[in-house]
């Protein structure tokens, strides 16, 4: 008999998605696997495999201890975008809970803060200094 | 939601729950949308101590961007 591995629920709060995604064009590649992931990952839930701890101190000076992220779209090997999640514990035990959603990499001239950027802004109140 | 107009903290504030009971003023930022201390509490969660953290994820690769 196999054994499928267990999957974890995320939570999304309503305001912060917003915030990320609802910026973005309607039509735009970004915006469509923001939404499927958050579908997907409230729906069955995620695996751990399809999950990496965030650096603790990044090179670009993000601080995300205590974060996770997947790369999306999960079924693609080209994987521009990120999804960052923040592991809490409540009365159910674990909770993984939606922190942003944003490019890995952005251009520098286009002065967009990355996904990393805005997940260590929420943590930390400010945006990252090298 | 609520606007304070006083000069040393004008802006808008969500009114959150505390777990003392009590209520507090979280600020509205414009840009991203709440905080993550905001976040956890809308989800009945608090942050995992490192200790957690590593019990749980610990076995899990680390990020190499950032």
């Amino acid at each position: 008999m196999t054994r499928r591995a267990a999957r974890r629920r995320a939570r999304f709060d309503a305001d912060a998605f917003e915030s990320d995604v609802g910026r973005l064009r309607a039509d735009s590649r970004a915006r469509r696997v923001a939404e499927e992931a958050r579908a997907a990952f409230t729906g069955e839930g995620l695996e751990r495999t399809e999950l990496v701890r965030c650096a603790a101190e990044g090179r670009d000076g993000t601080r995300l201890a205590g974060c996770l992220k997947a790369y999306l779209p999960l079924e693609e090997s080209e994987r521009p975008f990120r999804m960052v999640l923040i592991a809490g514990g409540g009365e159910a035990g674990l909770e993984l809970v939606y922190l942003a959603f944003g490019v890995g990499d952005q251009p520098r001239a286009s002065h967009a803060p990355s996904a990393d950027a805005i997940a260590h802004r929420r943590l930390h109140g400010r945006w990252p200094s090298l | 939601m609520v606007t304070l107009d006083d000069p040393d903290f004008a802006g808008t504030y969500t009114v959150e729950p505390h777990s003392d009971g009590t209520l507090i003023l979280e600020p509205v930022d414009d840009d991203v949308g709440p905080f993550a201390a905001t976040l956890l509490r809308r989800a009945g969660a608090r942050a995992l101590t490192p200790e957690e953290f590593s019990e749980r994820f610990g076995d899990l690769p680390t990020d190499d961007e950032g």
